[in-house]
């Protein structure tokens, strides 16, 4: 099964290809909602020193675009096409479009959080020609198998990292405090009763929100199972240290090394904590619904 | 082409309401597929019923379909689809491209418009969506004019934007917090609305609230009448207010007041300052959030709440329940008392203003003042009325 790992600093590599991993994921700073970005020749020289590790990179072009920015969109979509990129990690149905029209020989992966949430929209999108789809993180764990199991091979899953609540075109925190900065990193939302501290990331481009850190260490083994086409490890602004330390640990635990229990004590710390992906509940419609 | 105005409805009565008004087209939904789990009233036989009272007043049906399913939502929505079609229903309101799909093949007399839950914001995804079969695209409430612009010169397929009503915080379809916080989930009509709570701001383990009030994610509300004869000289296809949610007496001033400036600009050329002051006027009488024009000038710092209060209405007086030998049935919303000034609203024409003289119950007892909720008095009118019509506050 491919491995996808999000990778902020170059000088990683290396560590991160003595893992049984397939793909690099990264973005740059204006079209994808990484808050750790890199720039073009960055971004050039990752695509190249991957490629030499036999290792796949897919860039993250995530965000929602306003079509005041379509042709500077295009531009770096031919650019990455240019520099072998070999996939992209998108939210925007407008991305897989320009890729189309463009003829760019980029992988498109459908990820926009939320709304891959059964097996015929899955179905649909594939058939549309889209290369993968990243099944959503709110819904049952049994639901995202059995999406899976409805389209074998089209589908990725998120197994690690923070999960992504809120995107928005505003930025909440920049307008609170009319600071006139942006946000990137180490800003947390706690609503006023309520324990949990959510990590909020805003550049001018918007504002992206996370809920507690998702793992999979009680679920490796039975995922790994499933027929998908491979797993996501998603550390988003996490650092490369704490993402390829959750990767080494889901591994010892689908290869016995470790029980999850084990595991879970070595993870990361997070300020807004974990989720096991199992822990995910079924949604309801209302407060009855809840009783 | 004229420009299509699009009202919702949360049941028959206000479908009926919106029709009255002036709605070209009015948009409602069961509670089984649609996204507002709580707003929608209708049975299948209101569908129909619907349907039917919109044709008959020239106006059309849209039903909304537009949840982000699960698996086992789509049991019975084939079904659904069908009798949709058979009941004339005009166009489905979806997000998800599996039930666009099933609708195309299952009920091919319906148009499949695109819900502004997969926030479209650009050109080629419009091409997108287009190439899938999709009939119109509501864009997501983010479009700036500008970019609307260039859209509209692009676009291969009609458009509907939104002019007035709720603003979600976050991109529509892209919000899992109310997932997150209450197990309700947003996309498939259970959103709590916890963008509008409050929240402390940290930086690291420093606390940066202000003194005055906590950071809240919400929203004001969306009015465009200010950029309404913009937006009318582009030709989109259609104008939505949302609020599914709202009263009969909100969407009857709100479609009124879009109604007059459609028409005015549709029969004059533009809609003159005078004309936009009282379309504004009709406006500001409902309850409501503090408005802001939305994104279609560009990213407003005086888009959040935070603490601001809503502005609360007693403007709404009273419904008619019946008309009888030139007095009305009034059914009590707000007190009002003998001697008051009221006015008469219809759906056409200006208001009137009476002088309520005398109030009697329906043992024929007179009554000097009505504070009682939904209580019923005869009250004389200064003209005929039906069960569309409302009493409110003079303005005069």
């Amino acid at each position: 099964m491919n491995i996808i790992v999000s990778l902020n600093d170059i000088e990683n590599l290396v560590s991160a290809a003595r893992f049984p991993i397939s793909h690099l994921l990264i973005g740059d700073g204006h079209f994808s909602s990484d808050p750790l970005a890199k720039k073009r020749d960055q971004i050039s020289r990752f695509i190249a020193e991957a490629h030499k590790l036999s290792l796949k990179v897919i860039i993250r072009v995530d965000r929602l675009y306003e079509e005041h920015e379509l042709e500077a969109l295009r531009d770096y979509l031919r650019f990455l096409n240019a520099e072998r990129a070999d996939g992209l990690l998108i939210s925007d149905l407008a991305v897989a479009m320009l890729a189309e029209e463009e003829g760019l020989n980029l992988a498109c992966l459908y990820a926009p959080e939320t709304l891959l949430t059964n097996s015929s929209d899955v179905r649909q999108l594939l058939q549309s020609g889209m290369k993968g789809c990243v099944i959503s993180k709110d819904i049952p764990l049994s639901a995202m198998k059995q999406i899976a199991l409805n389209n074998p091979e089209g589908c990725w899953l998120r197994v690690y990292g923070p999960q992504l609540i809120a995107y928005s075109r505003r930025r909440f925190v920049e307008l609170y405090l009319q600071d006139g900065r942006e946000h990137p990193k180490n800003y947390f939302l706690q609503e006023e009763s309520r324990p949990q501290k959510l990590p909020i990331i805003e550049k001018s481009t918007g504002s992206w929100l996370y809920g507690p850190c998702l793992q999979s260490l009680t679920e490796i083994k039975d995922i790994m199972t499933w027929p998908l086409h491979g797993i996501i490890f998603d550390g988003a602004f996490s650092a490369d240290r704490e993402v390829l330390q959750a990767l080494r640990l889901h591994l010892e635990v689908l290869q016995g090394q470790l029980s999850a229990e084990e595991a879970a004590g070595q993870l990361p710390a997070q300020q807004a904590g974990y989720q096991a992906l199992s822990a995910i509940r079924r949604t309801v419609m209302d407060k009855e619904d809840l009783a | 082409m004229r420009t299509e105005l699009l009202a919702p409805a949360g049941d028959l009565e206000r479908a009926k309401i919106a029709v009255m008004y002036g709605a070209d087209a009015v948009y409602f939904g069961a509670a089984q597929f649609s996204l507002r789990a709580k707003a929608s009233n209708f049975s299948l036989d209101d569908i129909a019923q619907a349907a039917d009272f919109a044709h008959r007043h020239g106006s059309k049906a849209y039903v909304t379909v537009n949840m982000i399913p699960h698996d086992s939502d789509f049991e019975g929505l084939e079904e659904y689809l069908k009798k949709l079609q058979r009941f004339g229903v005009d166009a489905i309101i979806c997000a998800s491209p599996a039930i666009m799909a099933l609708c195309r093949q299952a009920a091919p007399g319906m148009e499949v418009h695109i819900s502004t839950q997969q926030t479209t914001l650009n050109s080629p995804a419009l091409a997108w969506w287009k190439k899938q079969g999709a009939e119109r695209i509501v864009l997501g409430r983010e479009v700036q004019y500008d970019d609307l612009c260039q859209i509209m010169k692009k676009a291969e397929v009609p458009v509907e934007v939104f002019i007035h009503g709720g603003m979600c915080a976050n991109f529509s379809g892209r919000c899992t917090i109310s997932n997150l916080l209450t197990n309700r989930d947003a996309n498939r009509g259970g959103c709590a609305q916890s963008c509008r709570w409050n929240y402390h701001l940290y930086e690291g383990q420093k606390c940066l609230d202000r003194e005055d009030y906590l950071l809240s994610m919400g929203s004001r509300d969306l009015c465009a009448a200010d950029w309404l004869e913009a937006l009318l000289k582009l030709d989109v296809a259609s104008l939505k207010i949302e609020g599914r949610m709202k009263t009969a007496y909100y969407l009857a001033n709100v479609i009124k007041a879009y109604r007059f400036l459609i028409d005015e600009y549709y029969n004059k050329g533009e809609i003159s300052q005078t004309a936009l002051a009282y379309g504004k006027q009709l406006l500001a009488r409902v309850a409501n959030r503090p408005t802001y024009n939305g994104f279609l000038g560009g990213i407003s710092e005086e888009s959040q709440i935070y603490n601001l209060p809503s502005q609360v209405s007693q403007n709404y007086v009273a419904s008619v329940i019946a008309y009888r030998d030139g007095r009305g049935l009034l059914q009590t919303r707000n007190n009002y008392r003998q001697g008051d000034r009221l006015a008469l609203m219809r759906p056409q024409g200006q208001d009137i203003s009476f002088t309520v003289d005398q109030m009697v119950d329906e043992d024929g007892q007179q009554v000097p003042v009505a504070n009682r909720p939904m209580q019923r008095l005869w009250v004389r009118l200064p003209a005929k009325a039906d069960q569309y019509c409302f009493i409110k506050m003079s303005e005069d």
